[in-house]
């Protein structure tokens, strides 16, 4: 069964004359513009053919007695297990929860069908819509949802924090997210088994924090800026995936060109492939492993050996902390949605993709993949709460500074972590300074908190591009180069920051020279950063785009000594970051686990699933999925393709429930 | 001795599979292919073979020009949890089940997946009934100084290497031996060789010249079954 490419507008609409509802098909946006009114709802549908020798039925509705909307459902289990599906008018595939639409003719067997269907979906727990259609008027109206016993206790227990009712600051806040959680509850339990799972989880998470706040370990402005990210990914995770949901006339979705059935099974997607990362990355708990290296206080290097000891390179944090971490915390599951404002970005328990990202979602321009990165922001984060100290905790900033005494001897591998990090942001704050003379112990003392104020973002960023590159790019440069400049060549005024994001990722792609001789190390970097740039810089498709400007950078920085040296020796201190990333965040065995994937045969990728082509064969690992698939400009219904991959086939379901 | 290749399958209600469930003596359509009871073979009374007919040549006929309907053997052995279909080469199998089985039986009888992780592990033990004579995998760690790795041997499971870098590996296929015979172990190296060869999507491939190497696979599909490494 494979996908048409054209894409077709089903329209919902009233009928002027008669006020009655009335659907049709239409073959672009601007035919639906010209009987547009107040309620008019459009989403893009795909046809769906069963075998290559079926003839396209006429669009219109003088055989078609019933429309049946079924989903979440991978298409493919449907023709599976329902006899005589051929005898459908048309089949047609969508981004909603209902991502599939079938059309039974009027005779007899059209009536079976539509009888056959209803009955498979009640079975099988999934849910269905069926409107009976008198010439495209929609004469009447049925729905099936899914029925899995709701459990508000995740919702009673956030509602009952009677302080927050009645504080001054938090209580708008709070409210809303009770009557946001309460709606995402009620909504997913109807629809999707495992999204309303991750529903409750996220809820109870929320409850957690509430408590924390009470117990006054976050401050008042703290629990604010966390009600505002968590109420915004919530209204915009629940308007987006349960839209388009029974009954479908009564909620509508606000990215307007899905507005009739929502991008359900586009939300689904993303949901399971940012819980199946962060689950993988989370369960190794490196914040707590980081803590455990307290206990190992052998063979810790000094600060000038870990520069150049290559053995300690070999450091794996999951072998070596393997029974004395706390794994007691919960992990908290992440809110995702899609916004065309947000595109890209995390907070702690929020992420978003854009909503470029529906239609093109194994573009290189604006692929899910790009969702490592986000992710990976948040690990490094949590990361940084153990090994950066916190401004204003001044216990903190002591132990950083006898950190930073010449000559001081990490006493375990913890303390080496640190002092390494301290290290770094010292270096780089001093290639800033006019005279580059080392910071005294006095000087160090007045500005060490200004000093890591001011390196904050960019250590951080430089962070998470290694960790990025190396486990989710499996530290392949041509992978990473392309996948993030790619991605930078379409985000709008960032121009400027072209040395900035050169820097990023000639350190990230570096972690593969750690055991090259460091004299050498910038120069190869810069060599071969060039060359992979050059080879992609023909097929990005916008005029003076950035890998252009890069590469004119990059000549530069070879034709002029002063800034290649320059460029050079901010590169050289900013490699302790890298160095950082590779001994104490970097494992082997998280790597493999990372990748693991009980799905995969022999060769490259899954032979089985082949683009537009629906079956029921599964997937293990959704990186390497979306990887396989990854191309220049990919159809929507490509994209829809690959949302759909992710939304039904991965097993074992990264959401915890099918 | 014949080498036959086909799946692992399943189906939701198998209490009444009998033989004619499967046959298709007349086409569906014109020139479509037929499928055909014979009898039971090995002396077992679950190894139905099948005479598939068909207009596509799935045995290379082309390349030596011979000419259409063509004629194929296939078993069908119906278990108690799962159904077996066995050919002498994998695309046959596959042809007779989405041309023939899929048009014919609803729900379809599926394709599964083996947990081949928990298989291989469990057989590495010496309570196991069986060995493992071979393991195909692909590196799953970062880097592509390695891809792929391929161990033979008489239980590769015992050998330091596969001890050390199993965790790095996805693997994709393994064969199974015998390791106990009538509950004991033998002094020597397993004698009998390879019993079959798995694959994580269900796919078998084995050689069977006797009912005695029938019923091996017979114990060996057990053996998986019971220990629920099947996924459905």
């Amino acid at each position: 069964m494979k996908l048409v490419s054209r894409v077709t507008y089903f329209v919902l609409s009233k009928s002027e004359e008669s006020h009655f509802l009335k659907v049709s098909f239409l073959n672009s946006i601007e035919d639906s513009v010209k009987e547009w009114g107040s309620g008019t709802r459009i989403s893009p549908i795909w046809q769906i053919k069963l075998s290559p020798e079926v003839i396209e039925p006429p669009q219109d509705f003088h055989n078609k007695s019933k429309v049946i909307f079924i989903g979440p459902v991978q298409p493919a289990r449907v023709v599976e297990e329902v006899q005589n599906l051929s005898n459908a008018e048309s089949i047609w595939s969508t981004l909603g929860c209902f991502n599939l639409l079938i059309f039974c003719g009027k005779d007899e067997a059209g009536h079976e069908l539509a009888s056959d269907l209803w009955d498979w979906a009640v079975k099988n727990n999934i849910p269905i819509e069926c409107w009976s259609l008198d010439g495209g008027i929609v004469c009447d109206k049925k729905y099936q949802n899914l029925w899995t016993k709701s459990r508000r206790d995740s919702l009673e227990a956030l509602s009952s924090h009677s302080e927050l009712h009645n504080h001054p600051t938090l209580k708008p806040g709070f409210q809303e997210n009770i009557v946001v959680s309460a709606t995402c509850i009620e909504r997913s339990v109807s629809v999707h088994k495992s999204l309303f799972l991750e529903v409750s989880a996220i809820i109870e998470a929320n409850s957690k924090i509430i408590e924390s706040f009470i117990e006054k370990n976050i401050s008042v402005l703290e629990m604010q800026s966390k009600f505002l990210t968590m109420n915004a990914a919530l209204s915009r995770f629940s308007s987006q995936a349960f839209s388009g949901t029974s009954p479908i006339r009564e909620t509508e979705c606000h990215f307007w060109i899905h507005s009739l059935l929502g991008t359900g099974s586009a939300n689904l997607a993303l949901s399971n492939f940012v819980s199946f990362i962060q689950k993988k990355v989370a369960e190794a708990r490196f914040p707590e492993r980081l803590l455990a290296l307290e206990e190992i206080n052998s063979d810790v290097p000094c600060a000038n050996s870990i520069l150049k000891d290559k053995e300690i390179r070999e450091f794996d944090i999951i072998s070596q902390t393997q029974d004395n971490f706390d794994n007691s915390k919960p992990i908290f599951p992440l809110v995702t949605y899609f916004s065309g404002r947000d595109g890209f970005s995390s907070y702690v328990q929020t992420l978003s993709a854009p909503l470029s990202t529906i239609s093109e979602c194994n573009s290189y321009r604006s692929n899910l993949l790009t969702v490592t990165h986000e992710v990976s922001h948040i690990f490094i984060q949590s990361a940084l709460g153990v090994l950066s100290p916190t401004p204003g905790q001044s216990s903190e900033i002591e132990s950083a500074l006898e950190l930073l005494e010449p000559h001081f001897q990490a006493r375990n591998m913890l303390e080496s972590a640190r002092q390494l990090f301290l290290e770094a942001i010292v270096s780089i704050e001093t290639e800033d300074r006019k005279n580059k003379e080392p910071y005294s112990i006095n000087e160090l003392r007045a500005e060490i908190v200004d000093i890591i104020e001011n390196t904050r973002s960019e250590a951080q960023e430089i962070l998470v591009h290694t960790f990025d590159f190396l486990y989710f790019h499996s530290g392949e440069p041509e992978h990473y180069i392309r996948s993030i400049w790619y991605s930078w060549c379409y985000i709008p005024n960032i121009g400027d920051r072209v040395p900035e994001y050169l820097m990023r990722t000639l350190c990230a792609v570096s972690a593969n020279l750690l055991s090259t001789d460091p004299l050498n190390r910038f120069d190869a970097a810069l060599k071969d950063t060039k060359r992979i740039l050059i080879t992609i810089k023909d097929r990005i498709d916008i005029e003076n785009n950035y890998v252009l400007k890069v590469l004119t950078y990059i000549e530069k920085i070879e034709k002029e000594k002063a800034l290649f040296t320059e460029v050079k020796r901010k590169y050289g201190v900013r490699m302790r970051l890298v160095l950082l990333v590779k001994i104490f965040l970097h494992s082997k065995l998280l790597d493999a686990e990372l990748f693991q994937d009980p799905r995969i045969g022999g060769g490259e990728g899954y032979k089985n699933k082949k683009a537009l082509s629906y079956n029921t064969d599964r997937i293990g690992n959704p990186l390497q999925f979306i990887r396989t698939h990854l191309k220049s400009n990919p159809t929507e219904v490509e994209s829809m393709w690959v949302l759909h991959c992710l939304a039904f086939d991965l097993s074992p379901s990264p959401l915890g429930a099918s | 001795m014949s080498s036959f290749s086909g799946y692992i399958l399943e189906h939701k209600d198998l209490s009444n599979f009998s033989s004619d469930r499967f046959e298709q003596r007349v086409p569906i359509v014109h020139g479509g292919p037929a499928l055909s009871f014979i009898d039971f073979d090995y002396g077992l009374k679950k190894w139905s073979k099948y005479k598939l007919v068909c207009f596509h040549p799935l045995n290379e006929e082309e390349k030596r020009n011979q000419p259409p309907p063509y004629e194929y053997d296939v078993y069908i052995i119906v278990g108690q949890r799962n159904i077996l279909i066995l050919s002498p080469r994998k695309r046959i199998s596959e042809y007779t089940k989405s041309n023939i089985l899929d048009k014919k039986i609803y729900p379809n009888i599926k394709k599964v997946n083996i947990r081949l992780d928990d298989l291989i592990s469990h057989c590495s033990t010496n309570k196991s009934e069986f060995l493992i004579t071979s393991l195909h995998g692909r590196f799953s760690g970062s880097s592509k100084n390695l891809r792929s790795m391929s161990l033979y041997g008489d239980n590769v499971t015992e050998s330091s290497l596969y001890s050390e870098n199993a965790k790095y590996f996805n693997f994709h296929s393994c064969g199974l031996g015998r390791r106990l015979f009538d509950g004991l172990p033998r002094l020597s190296a397993n004698p009998e060789g390879e019993i079959v060869r798995i694959g994580f999507d269900g796919f078998l491939t084995l050689n069977i010249s006797s009912r005695k190497d029938a019923l091996e696979l017979n114990r060996v599909i057990k053996y998986i079954v019971q220990n629920e490494w099947i996924e459905g």
